[in-house]
């Protein structure tokens, strides 16, 4: 006897890499707003097919875990198109830091748990989605299309979800709320501030990293300036896995570190690292010894229980 | 390509560089203040296969012409194809564009135009054409021309071609940092994701594919409505592109991308009213030099000469 139909498909269909059932995306969009309806089929990715749709950009998403992408177009008779992407990024952690992995320097549009409207395009989290709704050309009309479509996707979106642990311990003096980041493994964070070639400190897909940049509360008289600088934290799943890492970064990186764990680079800014527990944390391009001290005594501080 | 780890560090390059920061690696401006005018250089073609660069001096023209655009935003084809010559016939340092084209291209020579279809900012058909006809121009055969982007590695015109001009817009990139001369080569490669790593730090590994390697006559920089800033996944708002009416021209792609990053870099200061690094640092520019000696990304190294309307120019 053969197998069912439905049990080939789906076999086929996860053996392809295609998601299996997608439809759950689907249903958090809505079928009309504001006579915008969908034009066309849905597009739908996983972290593979991902750049057919948005080519090298694909990577920031698959960097953070992305499981399922929906991709609808609304269209209406006379108006620019409004294109909608809808990322499961599989969990609210991921959500958040595919929200971050761009500047976000707007003021919240107050939906979903964070988001931001500029320029036609509006971006937000909620859960473990991430959307993006964009207007082909920014018009009034267009403007409250993508808002509407926005608020009725996070409407549907049933429940909130928590952001990575680490970004409640980021010392809020100096923070630029603009510009905090989440990342998994080295190619993330090299991404964002490259260190080295080498994965120094260990990194995988396990690993959770949040990396904040800061503005300083004060120039040197002498010496370089500097216009922000950055405090990068990564939790491992165990103070040993966190140790081992530590001591590798700080044996390539900061061998010449003073008993706090400090030293001035070749640019005369200062970097330094620490570890707390499970957690690393590492300050670099500080403008003075004691800027990158205080920024690591205040998160040591809030680690601790 | 070249996609080993050479165990560089952070620390090894600021070490190295001296009174230059090289800050590619940050997301900072490329490289810091205090750069010096650098004499007029000698560099050709054939120069810029050399691996050595760190003495060697890159120069590149930049036009801009405050009529390029209509009212609508698009390039006028007069405007723009005379921006073209006269940036190529300064660069070569010749009194006429057909004798400036006919220095780098030959009429026996199968030319690709390698162009950019990037939906929301492609290369202007202007330009393309005329390029187009420049090269035509310079006794080449009309067969033996073509255009193409992502088809590149299917079309027979480019599978035989003995010549390349590179010509793209400029913008930011979500993992690149930016997209200029050097990526715009990503094509050629029969599995372009896999020169994303480390977030598109080999890229100049590109310029060594059959395909590609030794090919390149002329690369140009499309800085008439640049991108500056990007979010989400299509990285693509038009509040954030500005009217710079400009083209780069350069035959050293380096060069060409790292004056690219310093107008951008300008721009971005000015718009949001102090230094503000590209979210993905575009160390793929500073390790084309570093690694690859593709060209100079130091801007000490570089001559700029400017034609042209210069307010505003940020640089």
């Amino acid at each position: 006897m053969g197998l069912p139909a439905w049990v080939v498909l789906g076999v086929m269909t996860v053996a392809s890499g295609a998601p299996a059932n997608p439809a759950y995306l689907a249903d958090l969009l809505p079928a009309e707003v504001q006579g915008f309806q969908p034009g066309g089929r849905d597009g739908v990715y996983n972290s593979d097919t991902l750049f057919e749709l948005i080519n090298g950009g694909a990577e920031v998403y698959r960097a953070l875990n992305v499981q399922t992408v929906l991709s609808r177009r609304y269209v209406k008779d006379g108006a620019p198109g409004i294109i909608v992407d809808v990322f499961d990024m599989g969990s609210s952690q991921d959500a958040f830091g595919a929200y971050h992995c761009d500047m976000r320097e707007e003021k919240d549009a107050g939906i979903g748990q964070e988001s931001e409207y500029a320029g036609g395009a509006l971006h937000f989290w909620k859960d473990r989605y991430f959307v993006s709704v964009v207007a082909l050309r920014e018009t009034d009309d267009s403007t409250r299309a993508v808002l509407a479509l926005g608020t009725a996707i996070a409407g549907a979106i049933s429940r909130p979800g928590a952001a990575p642990r680490l970004v409640g311990l980021l010392p809020p003096r100096g923070l630029i709320r603009a510009q905090i980041h989440f990342f998994h493994d080295w190619a993330g964070l090299n991404r964002l501030y490259t260190l080295a070639e080498e994965n120094l400190l260990e990194l995988d897909r396990k690993t959770e990293g949040v990396l904040a940049r800061y503005r300083p509360s004060s120039q040197p008289i002498e010496g370089a300036q500097s216009q922000s600088f950055v405090l990068v934290m990564i939790d491992y799943p165990c103070e040993h896995n966190a140790e081992q890492a530590h001591r590798r970064f700080f044996d390539k990186y900061l061998a010449d570190a003073d008993d706090q764990g400090t030293a001035r680079m070749g640019d005369n800014l200062w970097s330094g690292s620490r570890r707390v527990g499970t957690v690393f944390v590492g300050v670099f391009g500080a403008p003075t010894r004691a800027e990158a001290l205080r920024l690591m005594d205040e998160v040591s501080q809030a680690q601790r229980p | 390509m070249n996609k080993t780890d050479s165990g560089l560090t952070r620390r090894d390059i600021l070490r190295g560089a001296g009174s230059v920061v090289v800050a590619t690696m940050t997301g900072a401006p490329l490289f810091g203040q205090g750069q010096r005018q650098a004499e007029p250089n000698s560099d050709s073609a054939a120069d810029a296969t050399k691996k050595d660069v760190s003495d060697r001096k890159a120069k590149v023209v930049l036009i801009r012409d405050q009529n390029v655009l209509d009212a609508g935003g698009q390039a006028k084809p007069e405007v723009l194809s005379r921006m073209l010559d006269e940036a190529v016939t300064a660069l070569l340092g010749e009194t006429k564009p057909e004798a400036a084209w006919s220095r780098l291209i030959h009429p026996s020579d199968t030319v690709g135009i390698k162009s950019n279809e990037w939906r929301f900012l492609p290369t202007p058909p202007a330009l393309e054409e005329a390029i187009r006809k420049r090269v035509a121009g310079a006794g080449v055969k009309e067969e033996r021309i073509g255009i193409a982007d992502r088809g590149v590695l299917d079309n027979p015109l480019f599978q035989q071609a003995t010549a390349l001009v590179n010509v793209r817009p400029f913008r930011t990139h979500h993992w690149s940092g930016v997209g200029g001369c050097i990526k715009n080569y990503i094509m050629f490669s029969p599995d372009p994701p896999s020169w994303h790593d480390d977030s598109c730090a080999n890229l100049a590994g590109l310029w060594e594919l059959p395909a590609v390697k030794g090919k390149t006559r002329l690369n140009i920089l499309v800085m008439l409505t640049p991108l500056f800033h990007g979010k989400g996944p299509h990285h693509f708002q038009a509040k954030y592109t500005w009217e710079y009416k400009g083209l780069i021209v350069g035959l050293d792609p380096v060069a060409v991308d790292a004056t690219g990053v310093r107008i951008l870099d300008g721009k971005r200061k000015d718009y949001f009213g102090q230094e503000e690094p590209l979210t993905t640092s575009p160390k793929h520019i500073y390790l084309a030099e570093k690694k690859y000696g593709l060209g100079v990304a130091d801007p000490s190294r570089i001559d700029i000469q400017k034609l042209g309307w210069m307010d505003g120019a940020l640089i």
